[in-house]
């Protein structure tokens, strides 16, 4: 009886339903169609999408200006541990040990601690030669051999110079040129004193040398 | 007798509409709603065109019947679209799509009736279809008289069993599926579908029985 009712009652839902499909025919207005997945449209693109185009262009900018910055810096810096020759040799001015004293205090005259290098002892060239290959060692790093070996022998070279010659300073007048002959002569380098005396005598015949 | 020839020939008919309606079942070759409102989420519109080309007449219609009135019914069924849309981040596949859809479509239909006191009993969908006796045609078939009395039949339905009805006529809902979207129970679908349904073959039947 109930599956009788049921067949009955389906039956009438396909009637129902079909005569309903027979008139239930509208469409969505194109207007509407457009609006709706205009605005579907929109709403899928992402958010920062005018961000993120500028941001890939300007990564590639800041990357290429700061490489071409570091190059630059590179090529431009001298290398570490080159020292040179022009600008020690005849001008090298170190602090004296008395200079070394007064570090503790406050200086009143910077320049009268500085004393010039053909004035040096041998004992105290001797001092500043350690000094300077001690900063040598350490400033350079140990895996630049050839960078330490060249600075250890350019440091050799500035300290041994002073003692040697005259500087140009040194040879400007006849007084200080026989200064500097006597701080050779005191820093037993006689060889080098008799040489510079002979050219003291060559260059001012009417000076006493003696 | 005539009834059953024109149940035959609007059959036919039926059947070739069927294969356009939006709820019918999809091949196994075409994408699943739920997946194209996926796709739509990771930013694919072509298959939130398709997702809306499959559906969009069915719920305009559920939504003209509904309001009874065009303009009310344009306006509801663009707010439920744009609901959608915006609704593409959170969607999970949790139910079918078109449980969904016409949960959107109902709740929005709600809002409106609340919102705008627009929406009146005695405005009609379409005034020029409504059926003046005085200026009907002679020549106006049997199945067209049915077809206006099934119309007029429809928006005198209570509003709650005319959702029902369109509910399973237009989304092809099951009654679990019907009781979901209008916040109901299942038996309460099925006596407002059934109420619904005779009250329509009544008028349906009605020249039938005159004749």
């Amino acid at each position: 009886m109930t599956e009788e009712r049921n067949q009955t009652d389906a039956r009438a839902d396909a009637l129902v339903s079909q005569a309903y499909r027979d008139f239930a025919d509208e469409r969505t207005p194109e207007h509407l169609d457009r609006t709706i997945l205009r605005a579907a449209a929109k709403a899928a693109r992402p958010r920062y999408s005018r961000f993120i185009a500028w941001t890939r262009p300007m990564a590639w900018a800041a990357t290429i200006m700061l490489s071409v910055a570091l190059v630059l810096e590179v090529t431009n810096s001298p290398s570490p541990g080159v020292v040179s020759v022009d600008e020690t040799i005849g001008t090298f001015e170190v602090q004296s040990p008395e200079a070394d004293a007064k570090d503790d205090g406050p200086a009143d005259s910077p320049e009268e601690s500085v004393v010039p290098a053909s004035e040096l002892t041998k004992k105290q060239s001797s001092d500043m030669r350690q000094k300077a290959a001690a900063i040598a060692e350490q400033e350079i790093a140990p895996q630049q051999p050839e960078a330490r070996e060249r600075a250890e022998l350019l440091s050799d070279a500035a300290f041994s110079a002073p003692v040697t010659d005259c500087n140009q300073d040194a040879v400007a007048t006849p007084q200080a040129w026989l200064e500097c002959i006597v701080a050779l002569e005191d820093a037993d380098r006689d060889d080098a004193a008799r040489e510079q005396r002979a050219l003291l005598a060559e260059a001012f015949p009417d000076f006493d040398a003696r | 007798m005539a009834a059953n020839a024109q149940a035959i020939r609007g059959g036919q008919l039926a059947l070739s509409h069927t294969a356009e309606l939006a709820y019918a079942r999809p091949m196994d070759n075409v994408p699943e709603d739920s997946a194209l409102m996926l796709r739509y989420r990771d930013g694919d519109v072509a298959a939130f065109e398709v997702l809306y080309r499959r559906h969009k007449d069915a719920v305009f219609r559920y939504l003209l019947r509904l309001c009874q009135h065009r303009d009310t019914a344009e306006d509801v069924f663009q707010d439920v679209w744009g609901k959608i849309v915006k609704a593409r981040d959170s969607y999970r596949p949790t139910a079918k799509f078109s449980t969904f859809l016409y949960r959107v479509a109902h709740n929005c239909f709600i809002d409106h009736i609340r919102r705008n006191k627009r929406h009146t009993q005695t405005a009609a969908v379409e005034p020029d279809s409504q059926p003046d006796p005085a200026d009907l045609p002679e020549v106006e078939t049997e199945r067209s008289l049915a077809r206006r009395r099934l119309e007029v039949a429809l928006q005198e339905l209570p509003e709650e069993q005319r959702d029902v009805f369109l509910l399973s006529e237009e989304a092809g809902l099951s009654l679990d599926q019907i009781a979901s979207v209008t916040d109901s129970n299942r038996e309460t679908a099925k006596s407002r579908l059934r109420y619904a349904v005779n009250k329509l073959r009544a008028a349906i039947d009605e020249p039938v029985r005159t004749s």
